[in-house]
């Protein structure tokens, strides 16, 4: 995706993103269960500073949104819960449970210092 | 981890439902947008995002993996920029085509993989994506 981003930018333009990734240095178990305990799109276990690097991308920057992403997912979580009686008629009960274990599962990972989210940003020169 | 075709039925199926209100009454409430997304954007990153990118009226940007609109439709409703909103599942870009007409925002969606984005070189001013395969 980010040398498909690169080829299409103008020269000056700039790219910026929210993803989420494994941290950096864990060992491949770690990795592994970073993975696994993230959202489906958890793939990349480089360093988002490497991977723009080599898509040809400058003046890259990488912010660490962690905090934010575990106040989110908590947000997610409690807003749910109060809202589970109509969202069951909405997703179905066993989908209600998924997603909130799904949640929990995110959370327990941020907390064991294996999941972060970053915002990205680097410049097309 | 799922496989991506697995990942875009289950898209699918969600982008069916978002626009039941209980959905998004409660993105309202986690993300302070109601665009129908599970997302971890908050409109506070949303809004980050856009001065970063330095958005303004008469730039074109890219949104990659828009889903139903959220935050690309919020960013070019916001800062006045054109937005083309591109992702796979087809359910997706047709809630956030019926958004961008209801709400009047300049922008238009094209179904496509990021990795093989369907665009001349040069193209956009900006490009985006929130929580996407790179």
């Amino acid at each position: 995706m980010l040398r498909a981003a690169h080829r299409v930018l103008e020269p000056g333009g700039a790219v910026c993103f929210l993803v989420i990734a494994p941290a950096d240095d864990l060992t491949e178990a770690e990795t592994a269960e970073a993975v696994a305990a993230g959202p489906p799109f958890v793939a990349s276990d480089l360093p988002y500073q490497d991977l723009m690097a080599a898509a040809g991308f400058e003046r890259i920057e990488v912010h660490d949104v962690t905090e934010d992403y575990l106040r989110t997912l908590g947000a997610w979580i409690r807003e749910w819960e109060a809202e589970r009686s109509e969202l069951v008629g909405v997703v179905s009960r066993t989908e209600f449970a998924e997603r909130q274990q799904n949640r929990e599962t995110a959370v327990r990972a941020i907390s064991s210092g294996l999941l972060r989210r970053y915002l990205v940003s680097g410049e097309r020169t | 981890m799922e496989e991506h075709a697995d990942v875009t039925a289950r898209h699918e199926a969600h982008y069916r439902l978002v626009e039941q209100r209980v959905l998004r009454r409660v993105e309202a409430r986690v993300t302070g947008c109601d665009y129908g997304a599970t997302s971890y954007t908050t409109r506070a990153q949303a809004d980050r995002v856009g001065r970063m990118l330095d958005l303004s009226p008469g730039k074109l940007f890219l949104d990659v993996g828009s889903g139903a609109g959220w935050p690309g439709i919020y960013l070019a409703a916001t800062t006045g920029a054109r937005v083309v909103l591109t992702d796979i599942p087809l359910e997706g870009l047709r809630v956030a085509r019926r958004r961008l007409e209801h709400d009047r925002v300049g922008g238009d969606v094209v179904a496509a993989s990021g990795s093989a984005l369907p665009f001349p070189d040069h193209t956009f001013a900006a490009v985006t994506s929130s929580d996407v395969l790179c």
